[in-house]
């Protein structure tokens, strides 16, 4: 009926021309995103290629009317650590004393020599060595990078006062750099591994006129431009394509589509299905808040704790059953009884039906599957019914089973003392018949307790005296003895 | 027509001028992290560059040694060292030989580095023992100031088994201490007065005990007693006076908290013969010194101590322990 339905509304939908949205999305959205797709791609290789950074970084500054020029602890290592500097310095007017000339031999004999060239040299130390040689000295700064082709510049002067000493050594000669290079009126100094905490002091000999430096950093590392162009090229294309597909289809028909393929079984009408965001909202929220245990039709929780929950429903339900499939053929005593059974008993069924029909909102099983399903129960749980009670009245053993089993620990206790101390032979005879029927772990118990109980109710109450047993269980022993008492009567 | 085609153009150079300048960029330009150095002190030179600086020197002095010049030694020396072994070269012109105490090996067994920033600066390097087995020395190397280099400011034998304090690894460095550093059994200036007093007058100077014995003291001591023996024979006096030489002290902090101070003590040694007789030098090197010199009655050496001594910290519960010294007479007269 429902099926017909939907196939009516359907039809119409179906037009041979695409509509307007599709038409849209498949003549307009999707070449726009095809055309970025190709730009984006384009971009890619261009910045992987032409485009791609230069791995040779140089940054030159220029200096006017200094002597020396110290190049601050960071910058050489700045793009990378292997660096090349270079000072070159157009004309170099020898300063009054310099002691600037290198010698061939480390001894400082050129500090003797104070009228030798002046010489533009690089040295690489430590920050305190070339505070320490340029102390009362002017000099430039070069601070970091500008740009990537000018280094910044600050001119500065050192605190303290000139070196007095008379054992002065030639700038090149110093102990104290860790390298040094030195040419006429300019030097070129290759490091290959700068670390933040060294300087370069470059000293021109003199006061240099136009004279430049110049840093050369070989990258190691580019950075990547053409990874994101590439990504979103990618993310363009498949937008084109979902544009082309999915985003091209009639909402109502994409959205049927999905409905079908996920709840194909769905009673309610197309226009309902359709959600409004708040809705939508809602039911997110919804679906995390706890939810709410569904309960039998007797109010009790479905309890994961079998035992108990099983007793509860006894208690109310009224007939219990315990059968043992291992010991019987349940589908020839289902195809015996099936006519019989099913007006026979009330209780049962009854409660296992509620049961499961509160399930039946969520499940997916026809009604009609039901209807023979819980034939096919009944017809299984009123044939056990015979087996068990075959010896003993239904009611009395059921009940005492349960009780029983609830109270296995507390009652093996007082069922043992009693059992051993009052009538444990027809206790065991008793049991004998119920045994075979019985549940292997609840079997010796609940034997005991069914034969001792009926039994020794009397002496039950000699018990109650000196029964500190008693005393000492908890509220599940004297439900047991209630039970017991109840039955006591009954027996009666 | 054309002035559509134009347009056209004109977008066309637009978008590929636009996008060039989009996708040709190098990236921002990195800034300089301010430098965490001066957090942590870094020594002033690493192992590489004192074995070089060493190997300069001895290279330096080797060449002196083997031309008997001291005209080049103060390019490598300075301090006492250079009034030491100057007067060891005039020893060995005269003598023909250097003295093999002169020797001092190339291999260290331990190098000592300061961080400190300024100057002077020193560091002390140990070696290791001669090849005819003597003693390890203990090179001191001073840089006066950042313009000048390191020269060999002194130079010590370390006493046979000495106890050395220990100091912290070259590649993170030591701190230089100073004459009057507190927390220690004496400051080392003091420490080094007390022991030229204790040098003078041995056994009987007040801070006597205050001072381990050590070999150079002992030996001191005996040398003075012998000399004083033949003195009294012919009625002679002989009197050795120390006085330690103001600045010229290096000290070096030991991981354990005290100091190793190196400090020049200069002694003159005045003996007069009595009963008319002419003072003579008293030994092959107070000899080659005093070289055609007049003796007189009275004759006065002059000479330079170099004594390392370790000053524990003021908990340890130690004495101050000599362990090292040189000696050389540098100057004979007669008076």
């Amino acid at each position: 009926m429902n099926d017909g339905q939907e196939e009516e509304t359907r039809v119409p939908r179906r037009h041979p021309v695409p509509s307007r949205h599709a038409k849209i999305m498949r003549g307009i959205v999707t070449p726009i995103f095809g055309l970025l797709a190709v730009t984006c791609i384009v971009f890619g290789i261009l910045n992987q290629t032409i485009w791609k950074p230069s791995r040779d970084v140089t940054a030159v500054a220029h200096l006017d009317g200094t002597r020396y020029a110290v190049i601050d602890p960071g910058v050489l290592d700045l793009v990378d650590k292997s660096v090349r500097i270079r000072a070159d310095a157009a004309s170099v007017e020898p300063s009054a004393g310099a002691t600037a000339a290198p010698s061939d031999d480390a001894n400082g004999t050129a500090a003797n020599d104070p009228a030798a060239e002046p010489s533009t040299c690089i040295a690489i130390g430590s920050p305190k060595d070339a505070a320490g040689w340029l102390s009362g000295e002017a000099y430039t700064r070069v601070t970091g990078l500008d740009s990537w082709s000018a280094l910044s510049t600050v001119a500065e002067k050192a605190h303290g006062s000139a070196s007095t000493s008379d054992q002065q050594v030639a700038f090149a000669d110093s102990d104290m750099w860790a390298s040094t290079s030195c040419g006429k009126t300019s030097a070129a100094l290759r490091l290959d591994d700068a670390k933040a905490t060294q300087v370069a002091v470059v000293d021109f000999g003199g006061d240099a006129s136009d004279a430049t430096i110049s840093m050369h950093w070989v990258r190691q590392s580019v950075p990547d431009f053409a990874l994101p162009w590439y990504f979103g090229g990618g993310l363009c294309v498949i937008l084109a394509i979902l544009s082309a597909s999915v985003f091209a289809m009639d909402p109502e028909t994409r959205r049927h589509r999905f409905a079908k393929v996920i709840k194909p079984r769905k009673e309610k009408e197309p226009v309902e299905e359709t959600t409004t965001i708040a809705a939508a909202v809602a039911g997110t929220f919804a679906s995390m808040k706890p939810r709410k245990r569904t309960k039998t039709a007797n109010g009790k929780p479905r309890g994961r704790h079998g035992r108990h929950a099983g007793a509860a429903a006894d208690e109310t339900g009224g007939t219990p059953q315990i059968i043992d499939p291992m010991s019987r053929n349940l589908v020839a005593e289902q195809a015996r009884h099936a006519d019989a059974s099913g007006a026979q008993d009330g209780a049962e069924p009854r409660s296992t039906t509620s049961a499961t029909s509160s399930d039946e909102a969520t499940s997916v099983i026809t009604p009609e599957e039901l209807q023979a399903y819980f034939a096919r129960l009944v017809s299984e749980e009123t044939g056990s019914i015979p087996a068990v009670s075959a010896d003993t009245t239904t009611e009395t053993t059921s009940d005492t089973e349960t009780t029983t089993t609830e109270t296995a620990d507390a009652g093996a206790e007082q069922a043992s003392v009693t059992v051993e101390s009052v009538d444990a032979g027809e206790g065991t005879d008793d049991a004998a018949d119920v045994e075979p029927a019985a549940d292997p772990d609840v079997e010796p118990d609940a034997a005991a307790d069914a034969g001792s109980e009926t039994d020794a109710d009397g002496a039950g109450d000699d018990g109650t005296d000196d029964a500190p047993t008693s005393d000492e269980t908890d509220d599940m022993d004297t439900d047991a003895d209630a039970a017991a008492d109840a039955k006591d009567k009954e027996n009666d | 027509m054309t002035r559509r085609s134009l347009t056209a153009v004109t977008a066309a150079a637009l978008a590929l001028g636009m996008t060039c300048a989009l996708g040709a960029c190098e990236g921002t330009v990195p800034t300089v992290n301010a430098p965490t150095s001066a957090a942590s002190a870094t020594p002033d030179l690493t192992e590489a560059q004192e074995r070089s600086i060493r190997a300069d020197l001895l290279a330096t002095i080797k060449e002196c040694n083997d031309t008997k010049d001291p005209a080049n030694l103060a390019q490598a020396m300075s301090g006492p060292e250079l009034e030491i072994r100057t007067s060891e070269l005039k020893v060995a012109q005269k003598n023909g030989k250097l003295d093999p105490k002169t020797t001092i090996p190339d291999d260290l067994t331990q190098t000592v580095i300061p961080t400190d920033n300024g100057w002077p600066r020193a560091v002390f390097s140990i070696t290791t023992t001669t090849e005819d087995q003597q003693s390890e020395r203990l090179l001191v190397f001073t840089q006066g100031d950042a313009r000048e280099n390191y020269r060999l400011w002194g130079v010590t034998r370390l006493f046979q088994g000495a106890k050395m304090p220990k100091f912290t690894v070259p590649s993170i460095g030591s701190q230089m201490g100073h004459e009057d550093d507190g927390n220690l059994v004496m400051t080392p200036k003091e420490a080094v007065t007390r022991y030229a007093d204790v040098l003078q007058n041995g056994a009987k100077s007040q801070y006597a005990n205050d001072f381990d014995d050590d070999y150079f003291r002992d030996n001191l001591a005996q040398l003075s007693a012998t000399v004083q023996q033949g003195m009294e024979r012919n009625k002679g006096t002989q009197q050795q006076t120390f006085a330690p030489v103001d600045g010229q002290m290096q000290i070096m902090r030991s991981s354990d908290g005290g100091d190793l101070v190196v400090a020049q003590i200069d002694s003159v040694w005045t003996r007069t013969a009595g009963e008319g007789r002419e003072s003579q030098p008293a030994s092959d090197a107070e000899r080659a010194i005093f070289a055609d010199g007049k003796a007189t009655s009275t004759m006065k050496a002059t000479y330079v101590n170099v004594v390392a001594i370790y000053v524990p910290p003021a908990k340890s519960g130690q004495k101050v322990q000599a362990v090292g010294a040189e000696r050389q007479v540098v100057k004979v007269e007669a008076v």
